[in-house]
Formats: C-alpha cells, structure tokens, sequence
C-alpha cells in the first residue's frame, strides 16, 4: 500500500527568518506527526523534526520552502504546518487551543538584578 | 557563510573554566572583549541580553552543542566565537546533555540574514560527529582555529 504524501509551498513570513527558536518551535510541531516531513530549500532537505537539520536551511524572510510529508497523517502534518509558517510561527503558549494540556508554567519576575 | 566570516580567532577558548550557564556566557563575552570584539562597557549588557534569550528556551540544541546569542546594538557586524569546554557545562538542553561545544554569536539588530547564515554553517558543519569529535578533542586555541579553517575547506561536509 502506497503511502500518502503532501506536498505544499511555505513562505517564511518572520522578518527574522527561520530563526533558532523558531526552529525549535516547528520541530515540536511536527513531531507530533508520523509522517516523515521535510522542507527544501534547493538543493538542502531538512528533517523538520531535527532542529539542527532544519537550521542548515538557512531560511530568510521570503524565503520559499517546498513542505512535503509522507505518513498516514501526511496532508494533517502538511495543514499544521503550512499554517504555522503563513500565521509567522506563532509560539506555543499564542496557540493554546493546539494542546489544551499543555500549560506552560509562568513564574512572575522575580526583579533579580544579577551581577 | 564560513567560520571565518564571523568567528572571531583571537576569541577562540580551548579550556572554559566556567562551571554554569551565565559562567560561561560571561567567559565568552570576555574573550570577545579580550579580543576587541565588543567594547569593554558593552559586556554586561551583553551577557544580560543573551541570558534574557536562554529564558525563552535554551540555545543548547542537543548532543552537547550550544549557541548563545542576542542581537546587540553595539556591534557593527556579526561577531562570534568558539568555546570547549572540558567537562561539560549544564545548559538546559533540550536533549538534557550537558554541552561541551559552544558557539556563541552577538548581530546587529538589523541583519538578520547574516545572524541565520551563521547558525546555518554551524549546524551544517556540526551535524558531521567527525567535526564534532575532533572539536572536543581540541585542547589548543591554536587546534580549534586549525579545525575551523579544515572546516572551512569543506573537509568534513560534503
């Protein structure tokens, strides 16, 4: 049985690229997906679940990926994602209908000044 | 982008002494300063600026490598520098290893094409365990700036 694949056209809309934490934030969000899902870059394809392979990207503002996902779950991996790239890589605590469980801990200021 | 575009040589330290987090962010930022990189009255307003970045999630990115970094109005162009350290140094990493290869980075706030050309060519270049062994293994300033330059010449990605 032939897997499903996906397959979609992302534009980095951050005016910082697709920085570090950025980064970090996507390869949350795929590998909350089976599918296998990679972003090119020309001739560079990226695990978008690794952080260090997704920033061998190197992608700037405007830059265009091809998003491609392969999995049972390849066209829901390829929605979320796409979407998180057009919405400028919203942070998890912004999304918080994405994992209702997931409440990150906000501890106030402690107003330190560290020498 | 290559190493030698923004690693800065004389900044280079083979043997952090630092045993924690901010430590070796100030050991780093110092050897900047040392090596006339960033202005003396600069540095703590640096390492403060880099430590505000590690609370929105470390920069230590799993198998032992980390890469500090803020953009900084004081600085002209993208400066950085290579730290080992021996022992390792809990960061907070994401995969709970403690890091031993650190790359730390300081960009004007208004290039930040330069600050990704940066993190690309190090994770290009340290994604190859090869590299990262011999990093480890680099007990000289004079062995890392060597390294860099092999790494430069394409000797270990291909």
């Amino acid at each position: 049985m032939a897997e499903r694949t996906a397959i979609r056209e992302v534009v980095v809309v951050d005016p910082h690229g697709l920085h570090l934490r950025a980064a970090h934030q996507l390869t949350a969000r795929a590998s909350r997906f089976a599918s296998r899902i990679e972003l090119i870059n020309g001739a560079v394809r990226a695990d978008a679940k690794s952080i260090l392979s997704v920033m061998t990207l190197g992608a700037g503002l405007g830059t265009k990926l091809i998003l491609r996902a392969e999995g049972d779950d390849a066209e829901e991996a390829v929605e979320a994602v796409a979407r998180w790239f057009s919405d400028g890589f919203p942070e998890e605590d912004q999304l918080a209908e994405d994992s209702p469980s997931n409440t990150p801990p906000v501890s106030p200021p402690e107003g330190h000044s560290a020498s | 982008m290559k190493f030698s575009d923004f690693i800065c040589p004389e900044a280079i330290r083979a043997n952090l002494s630092a045993e924690d987090k901010r430590g070796v962010i100030e050991e780093l930022v110092e050897a900047l300063v040392e090596a006339g990189q960033v202005r003396a009255e600069d540095k703590a307003s640096i390492c403060e600026a880099i430590m505000k970045r590690e609370e929105y999630g470390s920069t230590g990115i799993g198998r032992g490598i980390a890469v500090p970094h803020t953009k900084h109005p004081s600085v002209q162009k993208l400066v950085g520098t290579v730290g080992v350290s021996a022992d390792g140094v809990d960061f907070d990493s994401l995969d709970g290893e403690k890091v031993r290869l650190f790359f730390l980075l300081v960009s004007p706030p208004d290039r930040p094409g330069d600050h990704l050309r940066a993190l690309e060519n190090i994770s290009r270049q340290v994604r190859d365990e090869t590299f990262c062994r011999f990093l480890r293994q680099c007990k000289t300033v004079e062995e890392i700036q060597q390294l860099l330059e092999e790494a430069d010449n394409n000797q270990f990605v291909s």
